[in-house]
């Protein structure tokens, strides 16, 4: 584990560019801006320069060549640092940028979601911090600064989300995090997370690419030596799962080295990362729903993970990763977490309602229907050996009974409970006061039963989030509609004045 | 519809019986477009039926497509007609929709980031518009296809006078 303090970009240190900061809140927001730090000059030709490199390795490309992009490249980013300058006033990050055609981009901080420092591998050769601010709408940063002085952007992270100014890269001492990684945690999350498919990818890939020629007679090559006859093969499946491992503990050591996670002035700190280096801060009053993910390897070592739905971050592979609240960590420290998020005690332990024995009925006569759709076919077509095939009933069923058993609601202090899946069991929290909107739909075959699946539709980066009460008895749902739309709401319509109800 | 729930606020009724429909000429503007999307499908089977050699008599699959054709397009907007409704609380608005998988919305006004009124040349020529309403979720689906051109504008400026949030969220 590294800390923080060995850094001396991060240390902590009066903000120097800044006036002095008085007590919170609120900070001064007068005189916060100007151009990004002269090393965003230098950060952009780099970006390009490493493909540069192998083209004048492979010898692709002519040094003179090379050298008129290298040229090119810093003379279009000296330009653009000149022609872009940011501050804030009047209660919006306001950004200006463009050679000819000047753009303003004009943030409200009321709309500000989070804001998070990044330090790439190149921006810490420099020193300097790349400041991406979050709000809401939009698929992409809102607002992305890339490179400020330490000092800069931390003052500036304080003014945006209204918090007072300290540094968001000092964290305090052991006692204060609410969770930190240590390498053995890594291995586990590495071990047991979907990084796993990732890293069979790659493996695949690798197979693939130097595949039965090379494998092959190594791997047979390598049985002959050991002399074994069942070796070969088994010998390679061990190896690939070898590798698969490797690379996927890897990749989770390398996004979550280092991980704490710390509860200071109403906001949630992360701070992450081996190469690059992240200092995430997502205000408590932002967060609109929690979510404590067990997919089935970790419910049965007893862990889990929290992730936070932010209406802010861009989606992607990048918002998956930062949104994650805890990569790993017992079940109780899970739920404690999300407690803390949400600010409401006994989350943990409270009761979840089943649904209807009609939603199970509903999951095995699908698992039913599957299976006979795969399975039949099989045994008309290859007769008794196709009988074989009968087998995956078995685990189908299994797989029915467990997706009912996954299933409940509840309410407790305010905030809704959902709780689903078979494989990856996820348990959604959500604040009463964060719902949008809600949808209570229903299939076909659903109405023929009477249930029906409501959606808690929060402000969050997609529609696939959403969280869902599954397969709930319709009455109980409209009960739900109605109770939760009145305790989301109190604005009554403005009094009508022609009469449109017609 | 089969449950009544027990309504909360005295002066808003049960939601679900209060439903309102659309205006009947979103049904008439539905079964024209549904009518100009089967009729190239027809014409192609015509030709084919026509033109190309097959065992079956000439004109029983023009007859057979056709029936099935004209019986969709005539049926699915009534029965999209018939569900989708809506209502207008004190404070929130219910929307029902769907032929096969219906949905029934709830949009507290508090939680509205902003309201369209949109006009295609159809609902033009018919003097219908569209009112959409959005939230800061994603997955609201706020749409109300259908309405009098004029009642919209009038529902758009009133939901436009609402009180919500300061961030909308």
């Amino acid at each position: 584990m590294t800390t923080a303090s060995e850094d001396p970009d991060l240390d902590p240190r009066p903000p120097a560019g800044v006036a002095q900061v008085p007590a919170p809140p609120p900070p001064p927001v007068a005189a916060l801006g100007g151009q990004l730090h002269p090393a965003a000059i230098a950060l952009a030709p780099l970006r390009q320069i490493a493909p540069l490199l192998v083209l004048l390795v492979t010898g692709s490309f002519l040094p003179v060549v090379a050298g008129l992009a290298v040229a090119f490249s810093i003379g279009a980013s000296v330009l653009r640092w000149a022609r872009f300058t940011w501050h804030v006033a009047d209660g919006a990050l306001v950004i200006e940028q463009g050679l000819f055609a000047r753009q303003r981009r004009v943030i409200p901080l009321e709309r500000i979601q989070t804001v998070d420092l990044v330090r790439p591998l190149r921006h810490r050769l420099f020193g300097v911090v790349e400041v991406r601010v979050e709000a809401i709408g939009g698929s992409e940063t809102e607002g992305r600064l890339d490179a400020l002085s330490p000092d800069v952007a931390d003052a500036l992270r304080a003014v945006l989300l209204r918090q007072p100014a300290r540094p968001a890269s000092t964290v305090q001492p052991a006692g204060e995090a609410l969770a930190r990684l240590g390498v053995r945690d890594l291995v586990l999350a590495g071990l047991t997370g979907g990084r796993i498919g990732v890293a069979a990818a790659i493996v695949g890939l690798a197979h693939q690419l130097f595949g039965d020629r090379f494998f092959e007679t190594f791997s047979i090559d390598l049985a002959r030596r050991i002399d074994i006859d069942i070796g070969g093969t088994a010998l390679l499946v061990v190896a690939a799962l070898l590798a698969v491992f490797v690379v996927s503990i890897i990749a989770t050591a390398l996004t979550y080295w280092d991980f704490t996670l710390t509860h200071r002035d109403d906001a949630l700190l992360v701070r992450r990362g081996l190469l690059e280096q992240r200092f995430d801060t997502v205000p408590l009053r932002r967060i609109q729903g929690v979510t404590v993910e067990e997919n089935a390897l970790r419910r049965a070592l007893g862990m889990a993970t929290v992730k936070v739905q932010i209406a802010g971050r861009a989606g992607g592979e990048e918002a998956k990763r930062t949104n994650l609240l805890l990569p790993i960590g017992s079940r109780r420290q899970a739920f404690a977490l999300v407690e803390e998020a949400l600010g409401v005690a006994g989350l943990a332990a409270a009761p979840l309602t089943p649904m209807p024995h009609r939603a199970r009925r509903r999951r095995i006569t699908r698992a039913v229907v599957f299976t006979a759709v795969v399975t039949v076919p099989a045994v008309i077509g290859f007769g008794r050996p196709g009988l074989l095939a009968l087998l995956a009933f078995g685990p189908a069923l299994a797989a029915a009974f467990a997706a009912y058993r996954a299933l409940g609601h509840g309410q407790h202090g305010g905030v809704v409970l959902a709780r689903s899946g078979a494989l990856v069991r996820a348990t959604s929290f959500v604040p009463v006061t964060r719902l949008a909107s809600l949808a209570l739909s229903a299939s076909p075959f659903q109405r023929r039963t009477g249930l029906a699946t409501l959606a808690l539709q929060i402000p969050a980066a997609s529609a696939s989030g959403t969280p869902q009460l599954h397969d709930l008895d319709r009455g109980d749902g409209l009960e739900l509609l109605l109770a939760l739309s009145e305790a989301a709401t109190g604005t009554p319509l403005p009094a009508q004045g022609a009469g449109d109800d017609a | 519809m089969e449950t009544a729930p027990t309504a909360r606020t005295a002066a808003d009724g049960d939601p679900l019986t209060d439903l309102m429909p659309l205006d009947p000429r979103v049904r008439t503007l539905w079964w024209c477009t549904g009518a100009a999307g089967v009729l190239p499908l027809v014409l192609v089977v015509v030709l084919i039926d026509l033109l190309a050699p097959h065992p079956a008599p000439t004109g029983l699959a023009t007859a057979v497509f056709t029936a099935l054709a004209v019986g969709a397009a005539a049926a699915i907007p009534a029965v999209r007609y018939r569900r989708w409704r809506y209502a207008l609380r004190s404070r929130d608005l219910w929307i029902q929709h769907g032929t096969l998988w219906v949905t029934v919305s709830v949009i507290p006004y508090r939680r509205l980031q902003f309201v369209d009124t949109r006009q295609g040349p159809l609902d033009r020529l018919f003097g219908l518009a569209q009112l959409v309403v959005h939230t800061a979720a994603p997955g609201t689906s706020g749409r109300l296809p259908g309405l009098d051109a004029a009642q919209a504008e009038r529902l758009r400026e009133r939901l436009a006078e609402v009180e919500r949030d300061d961030d909308g969220i």
